[in-house]
């Protein structure tokens, strides 16, 4: 059994469907990156998996199982209990999420308390030493700390119960080149260390490649691909993740010119009944505008869910060239 | 320096004095814009970029050395030659929505620069800020003149601030992290947008940012800016293959690479 | 709810308040034209007997006071007063708060200082012994109520505006503004103003309710002018002639023309402020 399943989730705020029909799993101990731009849904899926969904969303389908247990169907307190200890989260500028005006080592002392018995002084200076920061810095304020620490210290606390699943919402957005790359080498050696599992949300494909196995893409609140990172970026399937690989540039090669997908993502409320790419799609057909999605299952074991996907490895070769995103829609 | 250079920063140097101390943001810079020509600034945070964003714009003066436009020292400007100055030096922000007022239409934002310098009547301010949005690629210009900010995507607004930009005709942009909060999907077009720019008009670009791998298709010239001052400086493509001094080796290292081998180098691979 | 909505119907508590505030308004103008009697005039019944203190009914509707005047004629002519004064303080005072606002952020350094220590020296004089120094100095009159009002109650207007204009010219579209060329004054009123203005109109709301209050309270105490009728004097009279007592007819209706008044400008401001600050309605 998964760790974590989602079955065919729903999310929506007022007229807005910011999630439809998202099914996922991750097995214990694996990674999965999910990918998005602006309006993909990709917050709005870690959160509700956590149950920290604002008062305006609500969960309208759909079924969150950690070891088989709903977590959506679970009482308040239960839930609490389950916080932390079994999933924790690195929420999205979680370098301000700290509270400004206790100093670390009562943050580490309260998050304990709230969840366990037992010493969290001990625990705390063991993290501090292992995410890189000295132990000194404990008594410390969060102001006092530079972004990259304080994003280094959050990650310290939700470590503290040896969680199984961390959900991190983008960690190293708005971090330094530098720290960026001792805060993703630090995730990556909690990982190896400890056989967690890491449900990682980010807009940027390159981290996505270095974390994580696996990789799923959202755009509009639906899945359009998920499968084997290497599958999926070295040879996309779905015209949507084609695009965005030839818009990300790769520091190897200066010189090649990175494309744009005109456009903009279609409003969600209501949302499109047919495929939500089409208008921007260059290879869309009359039936992407009429007919509703349904996912593919291609050889390699990669859902994709384009009326397409049969003539993916030829639209790939396609999609390499810029004349083709010019003539989109 | 190259002679037709239009902006030229000699030994500029810029210190804060705070109550704890002298903050030196930045420390004896040289270069020069050219027409024609983009200069790339990388830098991290602290590193002084914000600082030489504001001397650029002479919305700073600085503390040692001179900032010559045109040949005349900018920190001595006054009246006419300012406004003249005003004119002919603009700048894009970082944040698209911040950078509009929310408050007033695109037609406003493009055409208030004209209506500030005395410009042309109604009529002509219409038309030239139809000229600016086409310019930037929004077409038909004049659909997008009764929009306001909320209404438009990131693209679509910072392409409205090029076009408040372009409005006056200037002769050098300065690009203050133009492309950082746009969609990777949107940062390819407003960049070459940019460099036609720069090629059609004769403009001289000043782009700063944080995030090399921008630098590769966009700039003629790069420095890379560290703790007030450059470290390295020179042909961007030199830079970017052969990077000479520690810290740009460093910063090309530290980057991520949407390269899937650097995953399943940990992991053996695993069917979804 | 919506800004679209809430500006086309506000809530239904900020409805009935600008009903309340639109009857009260037209009444005052209409006044003179629906007066029983005329509000200074000694009434007598039959020959000789005075009017005095007659309670409501008959001839007089809302009754009489202590010196026989018909007290709805009172109230009706009293309106115009209460509400003219506590429109006109309101209007200036905001005036006032939101120009030294706007200037003192927008400048800072030593204007700021300069115009924060006025602001600071509003705030250290306090409101009725000013107005006593007043009416000390000037004859009793109801400018003195405006005066008082105008001189002191801008403070803080200034406060709240100052800290507005100090985040909002951090934004980038005023840094825009100044690159291309745009000069203090434009900034300042084209820029800044407009994006200040919910908070501005909020500011008059509540500012109109204080002023009617002040200006209660100070005629109440007698800093007004005697010849001059308003809800706040009428309840003068109804105390020094030691009618509070005797005469609820005498003190309950402009008591409660005050109250209502104030209320009802307080639920449109409620309204105001959820436009102002989307997320208060949530």
């Amino acid at each position: 059994m998964s760790l974590l399943a989602i079955e065919d989730l729903s999310v929506r705020y007022g007229r807005t469907e910011a999630l439809r029909a998202v099914s996922l799993a991750l097995d214990a101990g694996t990674s999965l990156g999910l990918v998005g731009e602006s309006g993909s849904g990709k917050t709005t899926l870690a959160l509700a998996l956590l149950g920290l969904l604002p008062k305006a969303g609500r969960v309208t389908r759909g079924r969150v199982l950690i070891d088989g247990v709903d977590l959506l169907t679970l009482a308040p307190e239960a839930l609490r209990r389950r916080r932390w200890v079994d999933l924790a989260y690195v929420p999205q500028g979680a370098m301000n999420a700290l509270d400004p005006v206790s100093d670390l080592r009562h943050q580490f002392e309260a998050t304990q308390r709230a969840h366990r018995d037992g010493n969290a002084k001990a625990r705390a200076a063991e993290l501090f030493a292992r995410v890189g920061l000295d132990e000194s810095w404990l008594r410390r304020f969060p102001h006092e700390f530079s972004g990259g620490m304080r994003q280094r210290a959050t990650i310290a606390l939700a470590m503290l119960f040896e969680p199984r699943l961390l959900v991190a919402d983008e960690p190293t957005t708005g971090l330094d080149v530098l720290v960026q790359r001792q805060v993703l080498d630090l995730l990556r050696e909690a990982r190896r260390e400890r056989r967690m599992a890491m449900l990682f949300v980010s807009h940027d494909i390159a981290i996505v490649a270095e974390l994580c196995e696996r990789m799923a893409v959202l755009y509009a609140g639906e899945l359009v691909e998920i499968g084997a990172t290497a599958d999926v970026l070295d040879s996309p399937a779905h015209p949507y993740t084609m695009g965005l690989r030839r818009a990300v540039p790769d520091i190897r090669f200066p010189d090649r010119t990175t494309l744009s997908i005109d456009g903009a993502p279609p409003s969600l409320a209501p949302p499109p009944k047919a495929c939500a790419f089409a208008p921007r799609c260059p290879f869309a057909q009359p039936r992407c505008h009429a007919e509703p999605v349904s996912a593919r299952v291609l050889p390699d074991g990669r859902h994709v869910a384009c009326h397409r996907a049969s003539e993916a490895a030829a639209l790939w070769v396609e999609a390499q060239a810029p004349e083709t995103w010019r003539r989109a829609g | 320096m190259p002679a037709d250079a239009i902006l030229r920063f000699e030994a500029v140097a810029k210190t804060y004095v705070a109550r704890r101390g002298a903050v030196a943001a930045v420390t004896g810079v040289s270069f020069a814009l050219t027409p024609q020509r983009v200069f790339g600034i990388v830098g991290q945070s602290g590193s002084g970029k914000s600082t030489l964003a504001n001397l650029l714009v002479r919305e700073e003066t600085p503390t040692a050395g001179r900032i010559l436009f045109d040949g005349a020292d900018i920190a001595t400007l006054h009246g006419p030659a300012l406004k003249a100055f005003r004119r002919a030096v603009q700048m894009i922000f970082q944040d698209p929505f911040a950078s509009l007022n929310p408050r007033l239409s695109v037609g406003r934002t493009v055409s208030e620069p004209l209506l500030i310098h005395g410009l042309g009547d109604r009529a002509a301010r219409r038309l030239r800020a139809i000229a600016a949005l086409e310019a930037a690629e929004l077409r038909p210009g004049a659909a997008f003149l009764d929009n306001l900010p909320h209404q438009l995507s990131g693209g679509q607004r910072q392409r409205v601030a090029i076009a408040r930009a372009l409005v006056l005709e200037p002769k050098v942009l300065v690009a203050d992290e133009p492309v950082s909060m746009l969609d990777v999907s949107a940062r390819a077009g407003v960049i070459q947008l940019l460099r036609r720019l720069v090629d059609e008009r004769g403009l001289a670009l000043a782009f700063i940012t944080h995030d090399l791998s921008l630098i590769g298709t966009l700039c003629d010239e790069v420095a890379v800016m560290h703790r007030g001052a450059f470290v390295e400086q020179g042909d961007a493509r030199a830079i970017l293959t052969r990077p000479q001094h520690a810290y740009t080796r460093e910063l090309i290292a530290a980057i991520p690479v949407p390269d899937p081998r650097r995953a399943a180098a940990d992991q053996p691979r695993s069917p979804p | 709810m919506t800004e679209r909505g809430l500006l086309r119907f506000g809530t239904p508590s900020g409805r009935i308040g600008l009903a309340m505030f639109a009857a009260f308004c037209l009444v005052a103008l209409a006044a003179p034209w629906l007066l029983p009697y005329d509000p200074l005039a000694i009434n007598y019944v039959g020959e000789r007997q005075l009017a005095r203190l007659r309670p409501p009914g008959g001839a007089f509707l809302l009754g009489t006071n202590y010196y026989g005047r018909d007290i709805l004629s009172q109230i009706l002519i009293g309106s115009r007063v209460s509400i003219g004064v506590g429109l006109l303080s309101a209007l200036i005072i905001v005036f006032i708060g939101t120009n030294v606002g706007l200037v003192a952020g927008y400048y800072r350094g030593r204007i700021d200082a300069l115009l924060m220590r006025l602001t600071d020296i509003a705030f250290g004089i306090p409101f009725f012994p000013f107005a006593v120094l007043l009416v000390a100095l000037l004859k009793p009159s109801i400018w003195n109520i405006i005066i008082t009002i105008s001189c002191l109650l801008w403070r803080s207007v200034a406060r709240v505006t100052r800290a507005q204009v100090l985040s909002l010219r951090e934004r980038a579209f005023v840094r825009a503004a100044r690159v291309a060329g745009a000069s203090d004054l434009r900034i300042m009123y084209v820029h800044i103003f407009p994006n200040i203005l919910p908070m501005v109109l909020l500011y008059v709301a509540i500012g109109i309710a204080y002023a009617v209050l002040s200006e209660a309270s100070l005629s109440f105490l007698g800093f007004g002018d005697p010849q001059v009728v308003s809800w706040g004097s009428m309840l003068y009279d109804a105390y020094t002639t030691g009618s509070i007592s005797r005469a609820w007819w005498w003190t309950l209706p402009p008591g409660l023309c005050i109250t209502l008044f104030v209320i009802s400008v307080f639920l449109i401001a409620r309204d105001w402020e959820l436009i102002a600050n989307p997320r208060l309605a949530t």
